[in-house]
This record gives structure tokens, sequence and C-alpha cells, in this order.
């Protein structure tokens, strides 16, 4: 259903009078704020060019500690030797090149009173706009006998990088008939469909060289997204080669044993020659930090403006927040960030903001030639982000080869878009 | 008051501008992380839809949401938008410059591509394949992986769908794999 938004109820909802009120130095419709963005992963990096897109005289500092950000979409197809690190590797050339101050350092204050951000480097940045997008932290501490040390022996590869290149080099030195356990985490986490693609590109590798090689993916949930079109791509490509145990058959993960280095379920002690275990997850330390959090250990925001419930004129984006039926998906992040920067431009130039337009398109890539798809429309609704019905929907079980070479093509093809919209 | 009535139902004819209105311009910025900013693809298979002309885009747009045309993933988003949004987008990415893809060019391919366009395309498509108007979609500087992909429908005997084009079947079905590529490719080089 659409709905006519006219312009006193956008203002009511972004609170945008005490939102002026708090910037004294701001003139109406000057378009000279100041905006701090705080994480240059796919949502901080869209919101800086849109913002420079629709309001260039916005001045827009980026703070992120890389100098590199690695694309953790279609990571999953290094694994398989589909592809290499280095075409998932972006800088920020382009951002400094259209005037925004790029500036690598980490985020350690954030004075929502002041409106400042502090750095390590020990510089502050004042700021009319706080945009946080720090992406996720883990949780260790949800499981017990977990701990970040665990990651010596059993890697997460959850934020793409050296983690990914050394999940590779295990799965080569892996002896054929060997077994690995992916686990996937409490809900919700970064890229629900990621655990299930894993398998598949790991099982795409076995396949080509450890046909004996098994993969097994022990769930905390009972259910895993795209699930009809997993179970038939799994059967159809790698028949007998992945197991998955949901969490209501013995799944879920209860205790780890780090120096017997196994996982301790329902069904007893489990242990694999490879074990990527990818830990439950909360939004980036410095949203902790800034109190931007609640117990869930993610950010609540206004459905409306993705502003903080907890600290006013922070908007949250991306994995961090929380956006109930949106996934924390890059597609997700990019349109949040324009929801975000619409706003910004309204309120400083004195135009209604527009109704905000939520949406996800998200490409699955199981081995060559062979994709499928999600795609969700989500609008405010009682205070939460709320799935469009009868809009959106997975990709068809029993589709030909023809639309599954297809949908992988276009899912490469929205990785390269999405990229070029976010860093080049 | 004749003249007052013309300028009236002339500026009804054209329509309200809804291309403008910041509802409209934030829809057609969700599409940008598929179809690029603006609507100008950096590749490979996504077509570019910048300067696409109207009437194409907005009859493509309905057929997809009325689930008369295939597509592997635009019906599930024009769901959501309505026949409104819709012209209005449209002409919103109609009204954008048109960029050609940026392809290297391979001789050999090109020329044989060249052969094809004659042979085959140039009726409908013009004789650089820019023809740009009514039904008939630009082609010229058009990402030819996309052309590819959709040529391929007339010939996988796996895309059991309905074909989007007679005419396109008529034309393309007796292309072999080699023509289809090659025809892409020289497509893609032009401006």
């Amino acid at each position: 259903m659409m709905m006519n938004w006219n312009r006193r109820q956008f203002i009511g909802a972004l609170g945008t009078t005490s939102l002026i009120a708090g910037f004294p130095g701001l003139v109406f419709g000057s378009a000279k704020a100041r905006v701090v963005i705080v994480g240059g992963g796919f949502g901080g990096a869209i919101a800086a060019r849109y913002l420079k897109l629709y309001a260039p005289g916005i001045e827009v500092t980026l703070l992120e500690r890389n100098k590199q950000y690695i694309s953790c979409p279609m990571s999953n197809e290094v694994l398989a030797g589909e592809r290499n690190l280095d075409s998932l590797t972006f800088g920020y050339a382009a951002h400094a090149a259209r005037g925004v101050n790029v500036v690598h350092d980490e985020v350690t204050a954030i004075d929502a009173v002041k409106k400042t951000v502090m750095t390590q480097g020990g510089k502050n940045f004042a700021y009319d706009y706080l945009v946080v997008a720090p992406g996720i932290d883990f949780d260790y501490g949800a499981i017990e006998g977990a701990s970040p040390e665990m990651e010596k022996t059993m890697l997460h590869a959850w934020k793409a990088g050296e983690q990914t290149l050394q999940l590779k080099k295990q799965l080569e030195a892996m002896k054929n008939g060997g077994l690995v356990i992916i686990t996937s985490p409490r809900r919700p986490y970064r890229c629900p469909p990621g655990p299930y693609e894993r398998a598949a590109q790991m099982a795409s590798y076995f396949k080509h060289h450890k046909p004996k090689s098994k993969v097994l993916i022990l769930d905390h949930g009972d259910t895993m997204p795209k699930q009809a079109l997993f179970e038939e791509s799994w059967k159809q490509l790698y028949p007998g080669m992945i197991e998955w145990v949901p969490g209501n058959s013995g799944g879920k993960i209860l205790r780890v044993d780090q120096k017997k280095r196994t996982l301790v379920t329902d069904m007893g002690e489990q242990t694999a020659d490879i074990i990527n275990f990818v830990p439950p997850q909360r939004a980036g330390a410095i949203a902790q930090m800034a109190g931007l959090t609640d117990q869930s250990g993610w950010c609540p925001i206004d459905p409306m403006t993705m502003e903080s419930t907890i600290h006013k004129g922070i908007y949250v984006i991306g994995d961090a927040a929380v956006t109930n039926d949106i996934p924390k998906s890059a597609h997700a992040a990019a349109s949040q960030a324009k929801v975000v920067v619409n706003a910004i431009v309204a309120v400083t130039s004195g135009k209604p903001v527009p109704k905000p337009q939520y949406t996800n398109a998200c490409y699955t890539v199981v081995g060559p030639d062979y994709g499928f798809s999600i795609v969700g429309i989500f609008q405010p609704e009682g205070g939460k982000l709320v799935s469009v019905k009868g809009a959106g929907g997975l990709s068809p079980v029993g589709a030909p080869a023809y639309v599954r070479k297809a949908e992988a093509e276009y899912g490469y093809s929205w990785l390269k878009n999405i990229t070029t919209e976010a860093f080049l | 008051m004749q003249k007052l009535v013309l300028a009236v139902v002339c500026a009804l004819a054209a329509g309200p501008s809804l291309a403008n209105d910041p509802n409209i311009v934030a829809i057609a910025d969700t599409c940008n992380s598929c179809h690029g900013i603006n609507g100008v693809s950096a590749g490979l298979t996504m077509p570019s839809i910048a300067g696409q002309n109207k009437d194409y885009l907005q009859r493509v747009l309905l057929e997809q949401k009325k689930g008369e045309r295939y597509t592997t993933i635009m019906d599930r988003f024009m769901k959501n938008i309505s026949d409104e949004e819709i012209a209005a987008l449209a002409q919103y990415f109609a009204a954008k410059e048109w960029v050609p893809a940026t392809v290297a060019v391979e001789m050999t391919q090109a020329n044989q591509g060249r052969q094809v366009l004659r042979k085959t395309c140039q009726n409908c498509h013009g004789e650089k394949g820019d023809k740009n108007s009514g039904d008939v979609p630009r082609l010229a500087g058009q990402w030819p992986g996309y052309i590819r992909l959709e040529t391929f429908k007339y010939v996988d005997r796996t895309f059991t769908a309905k074909k989007p084009s007679e005419r396109m079947a008529e034309k393309v079905h007796n292309l072999t794999e080699n023509e289809h590529s090659a025809v892409a490719h020289f497509l893609g080089t032009r401006k």
C-alpha cells in the first residue's frame, strides 16, 4: 500500500524541529551542515557518495580505520578458487576526489551531547549530523567457553580478508575425505544466507579436488533462508556432501572446548578437520561504546529515518541497526544510507523529506552458473520495518538452467554496480 | 478562453511531471545499486537504463509487474510500484544521458557482429543499433553481457517462459552461438 506523506507528517516523524533547534550554527537552507560518517563499509561509503551527489555544499567526513575495504558479498567464491580477494578490494580515493574528507583513524568515543567524535589519533570532529555505520562485532561471550583467542584454531572468516585466505589454505591442506564444520549463529547476524552459500562453495571446491570430503552445518536456527533453493541446489550439485543440522535437531552450539577443539551440542561433542566457527554477533564496538545499543546488542532506530531512538541526531545504518524484517545485507545498507541522506538533504535545504524506500536484493551463487535470489521491500509500520506483502520474494524452485545461469550473472553484475556505487 | 483551454489540455496531455518529485527520485535511487548511479550500469550483464526511451521502459516495467514478461527479479520489485510511479520512473530514467558501455574492441568479433547487425537486426534497431523509440530499445553502447543474455532467451532450450518479442524470436533463432556473442560485442563497442 502506498501512503501519501505530507510534509507535516515527515517533520513530525523526523523530530526536525528539535534537530534544527540543536544546531545554532546551522542556517536553515544553507546546506552548510557538517556530516560525520563513522564506518566506510557499504552503508557509510554510499551515504558519503549520495551526500556529495545531492548536496555538494555539505561538509562530509568519512572516518574509517582501514585504508581498504574488502567486500563480504561474493567472498565465499574465494574459498572455491573462483575469484581472488583483489577482485573484492576497494579504496577511498574516489571519495576523496569528490570532496569527502576521508580520515583513516579509529573512533574511540562519540559525545552525543557536544556532538563530537573523537579518534585514536587524538582528533575531534564536530558534527551537525552523525551517521554511524560500524557493521558487526563478535559476541563470543554469548557461548560458554568461547573467546576471541579461538580464532587461532577456529576461523570465522565472517569479515572478508585475511581469515578468508587462511580458511582457503586450510581447505587446500585438508585430506580428501575430511570434514568441515560451519556454525550458523544466533539470529540476527550479517548475511543470513552466508553460511549455506559457504557450504556450497566449499563443496564446489571439494567436488573437483577432494570428492570424499564433507561439510556439516551446525545451526542455531531451525530454518535457513532460501531453504528450498539451497536444499535443491545442494542435491543437484553436491549430492551427499552437505549435511545441515537445525537447532531443534541438535545443531545449537552449547559450549566450546578450545583445548580439545570441540563444539558441544545436544548431539554430544563435535569436531572436524576444519572448524569454521561463525560467532554470535552484535553491533560494531563503537556503537556499544557510544551507548547506541539496547539489550539485544543492536542499535534501535526510528524506522522512518534510521535515527537512533537513544541519541537524537545520530543515524545508525547497516548491519548494526535493529531493522526487524530487513536482513543485514549490503544492499539493505545501501537503501538505508539513501533514506538518511534524503532526510539530511531535505532538512538542510528546507524541503520535504521523501517517503523512505527500503529494499533488499540478495543473490546467492552456489557454484558456476548457478544462482538464486531474494528480494524484499519494506516499510515502517507500527514502529517496525515490515516486509510489504505481495511484493518481493524468492527465485522459483525447479527453475531451468537458463534462469540459474542468468541469476548468477546478474549476481556478479549486482556486485559490480553496488561496489561502484560505494567505492568507485 | 480557447487558448487557455488548449494550454490546460496540453499540460494534461504532457502529464504531470512526476519525474522530479522527490518521492520518485527516492524510488529511482533504489534502482542504482543494481543498475548503476543514475541508471548508468558499470557492467557486466546489467543493462544501462539511463537514456533508454520512456515508452520502452514503461512497457517493460508494466509487463514485468503483471508477470507477462520474464525477468529474474524485476517483477518482484515492480509489484510494489504503482502504474503511475512506473510511468514517472520511465520518464525519469529516459531523461538521463545515455552513457555507452566501455568495451575494448576485438576486431574479428566486431566485424562479424557488424555483419549480423546488417543481416538480422538493423531493420528494427537501425543501421547503427541506436534506434531508441517506441518499443525499440537502444542497443548501441549497451553492455554485451546483457544483450547476450537477452538474445539467448530465444535459443536456449531450457528457457521455456514466453519470449518477450515474436519479431525477435523470428530473427535470432537461427543465429549461431558465435553470432550471438559477436553482435552483442559489436553493439557494445558502439557509442
